[in-house]
């Protein structure tokens, strides 16, 4: 009988269950609730280090504690922003200055009189690999996000992948790629490649078409020296170029842009770094300067940048640690001198203009009432 | 007693397993990384991007067989006949298009070669419950030389019609037509659209290609990408039903319909089509996604107090006039 009793018991109670959970809704939310409590664990370190930066009782970043009163940011995300501010612990708001930049990776020194803060420690990223779990850690020691290392370290920098020179044929021939163009003054013209010319082999190494053959040029780094077979006129011709660095933009289709817009905010800088880390957290723009923690609690980089749907970067520690071994650049509010790359300007140059439209567009409405006036 | 006993048994672990895998602590995070990670390593090989040489189309695929057949969405492949596959090592070889159901968004491919090539094992998406946890694969943004296909991970957030399922792995273009695993590195869906939200990414679920799966292995082609009831392609049986609390009762035989040479009357009470009970006019229409015009069908239906079966050869709806009595 007391099995009986504890039989329904059981079965009521687990119907009660699934009835309160019956929508996957409340379903995910309750798990989504359990993974960030079991996170909190990780943040014991990094939420001693993160500071929220703000500028007009906003929110704009977040810094990390290099000790000293110094907080290290996300440098693109200051431009425009004036009276900088942190809050201590104790929520007592502490003005902060811009004591300097490294403008290759976008980041910032923060001087904060009278911050009382731990030094970060920063951890080895290197032995991490694809799907590892990383969470961004606020100051009160919550996840802001979980995702999982997406891409492992590499550079966006175009300038560091190999550039020949050369416009390929698309066209599937199932052995080589032939010559469609040589760039005038480009690695491929110095050794005197042709158009109409086959390349056959890299390094060695056989290519049956267009794709193998830029995904071993742009594998392959500015300055490296890779051995190229060419079929020209039945004869076989052997070159050794000297690499340039890529100068060509990869464009972005419309349609991606627009993908990435409607998902939420992008960082305006959000290419051309040299080494960083891709994940899929999901953060916003305002989100820079997050420490990044591993499931170990290890303090392994910094977000960066927001950089559409499916992507946050994150600089690793190692290159940060390397960056603060030089002395930082002074910070020029209106120049342009600290931005990465071309994307960048064209962005800040577009979010400028935007922004001159609507104030003329204002002034235009401002007109336009006086006229009616009278 | 020992009857008591067993029964206990049973239902103690119905009882106690939720359908959401539960997080308990650290360790559990743990044990999920380590998951996560087996299946990116095992799995990532197989993750190719697709490029069509003539139309421009691309997208991606994954491999799930040793001889080199691949899905992939069927708006990836458009109307191509052959697509350039890339490896994520970048090795580039050449796979014929099969068939695709645009419906279900689904298509397939086989890799020109005797392989064998690195696959992936298809599992079952009909099983998935939100909370479910997954892995995406793809090319997001076309095939990029500098990386290995990103990795998202993420949970089951609802179910939907035909077999799609909704994640918050999060999807760009170029992703379309890319695995979605489960944990055990099988592939449980095929990335389809998208909508602002970055909660939600829509997979093609696995268990509504398998349905498909004879059909696109012929070669066919067919269907609407989003579904279009008014399709002249679709496939029609010629019967106009009504639900009624007995079930599906029909209301109207066209004459220029396969059922009416069949034999059909309007008052007969529709049981079952292919073995698969038809309560629902939705559920009645999801058994058609797969099946082409020209495909015969087994409907079990009564009329008065007799039961009957009848095969009907399906027909194109274009070719059938419903308001012929106007």
């Amino acid at each position: 009988m007391k099995f009986f009793w504890f039989l329904s018991f059981l079965t009521t109670s687990s119907l009660i269950a699934q009835l309160g959970l019956s929508n996957a809704q409340e379903v995910t939310d309750a798990q989504a609730r359990q993974i960030f409590v079991a996170l909190r664990a990780t943040g014991t370190s990094a939420k001693d280090v993160v500071y929220p930066i703000y500028s007009g009782g906003k929110r704009i970043s977040y810094g990390i504690s290099l000790g000293g009163g110094r907080l290290l940011t996300k440098a693109s995300e200051l431009r425009q922003k004036r009276g900088l501010y942190t809050a201590n612990r104790e929520q007592v708001a502490l003005n902060a200055g811009i004591s300097g930049v490294y403008a290759d990776h976008d980041l910032a020194v923060l001087e904060v009189p009278g911050l009382e803060a731990p030094t970060v420690e920063w951890a080895d990223a290197g032995d991490l690999s694809e799907g590892a779990f990383l969470s961004a850690i606020r100051p009160d020691g919550e996840a802001q996000a979980m995702g999982v290392l997406s891409v492992r370290e590499r550079s966006l920098k175009s300038t560091d992948q190999g550039f020949l020179g050369i416009e390929m044929d698309t066209l599937e021939t199932g052995k080589g790629v032939r010559v469609k163009n040589v760039v005038e003054g480009s690695a491929a013209a110095e050794v005197g490649i042709r158009q109409s010319d086959i390349i056959v082999k890299i390094a060695g190494q056989e290519v049956k078409g267009f794709y193998e053959l830029s995904t071993k040029l742009r594998r392959l780094k500015n300055g490296e020296q890779p051995e190229i077979e060419l079929l020209r006129n039945e004869e076989i011709l052997q070159v050794r170029p000297t690499l340039k660095g890529r100068e060509i933009l990869q464009g972005v289709s419309q349609r991606l842009e627009k993908m990435d817009q409607m998902s939420g905010g992008q960082s305006r800088v959000r290419s051309g770094f040299g080494n960083v880390i891709q994940s899929d957290m999901e953060l916003e723009v305002e989100d820079a300067g997050l420490p990044i923690v591993d499931l170990d609690g290890r303090i392994i980089g910094m977000v960066i940048a927001r950089a559409g749907r499916i992507s946050t970067l994150i600089l690793p520690g190692d290159d940060i640690i390397d960056a603060l071994k030089n002395p930082p650049a002074p910070f020029a509010r209106e120049e342009d001198n600290m931005l990465l790359d071309q994307q960048g300007q064209q962005g800040i140059r577009r979010d400028r203009m935007r922004r001159e439209l609507g104030l003329m567009r204002r002034m235009m409405e401002n007109l336009q009432r006086e006229l009616e006036r009278d | 007693m020992v009857k008591i006993f067993v029964s206990f048994l049973i239902l103690v672990p119905a009882v106690i397993l939720p359908a959401a895998p539960i997080v308990g602590g650290l360790g559990d995070l743990k044990k999920l990384q380590a998951q996560v990670q087996r299946v990116v390593l095992e799995k990532t090989e197989t993750t190719v991007s697709l490029v069509s040489p003539t139309i421009g189309a691309s997208g991606s695929g994954v491999i799930i067989s040793s001889d080199g057949l691949i899905l992939t969405a069927a708006h990836v492949i458009e109307r191509s006949k052959e697509m350039t596959v890339i490896f994520p090592d970048g090795r580039q070889e050449r796979a014929r298009v099969l068939g695709a159901n645009f419906t279900r968004d689904a298509a397939m491919a086989k890799l020109i070669g005797p392989g064998p090539w690195p696959f992936a094992e298809v599992g079952e998406s009909k099983s998935l419950e939100a909370g479910d946890f997954v892995v995406a694969m793809g090319h997001p943004k076309g095939y990029d030389p500098t990386r290995r296909p990103p990795v998202r991970f993420g949970r089951v957030m609802k179910k939907g019609n035909l077999d799609f399922v909704t994640t918050d792995c999060t999807l760009i273009g170029g992703d379309s037509g890319g695995p979605l695993f489960d944990l055990n590195g099988r592939v449980v869906g095929i990335h389809s659209h998208i909508a602002p939200d970055r909660r939600v990414n829509n997979h093609a679920g696995l268990s509504g290609f398998k349905r498909s799966w004879d059909n696109m292995v012929a070669g066919k082609l067919w269907g609407v990408l989003g579904g279009d009831r008014r399709d002249p392609n679709r496939p029609v049986l010629g019967l106009n039903l009504r639900k009624t609390d007995l079930g599906l009762v029909v209301d109207e035989v066209p004459r220029s319909g396969p059922a009416f040479s069949a034999g059909f009357l309007a008052g007969d009470l529709v049981i079952s089509i292919n073995g698969e009970t038809t309560s629902e006019v939705q559920k009645l229409s999801e058994i058609f996604v797969d099946l082409l015009p020209g495909e015969e069908v087994e409907v079990n239906y009564s009329r008065g107090d007799s039961k009957l079966t009848k095969t009907v050869k399906l027909a194109r709806l274009g070719d059938i006039h419903l308001n012929e009595r106007r």
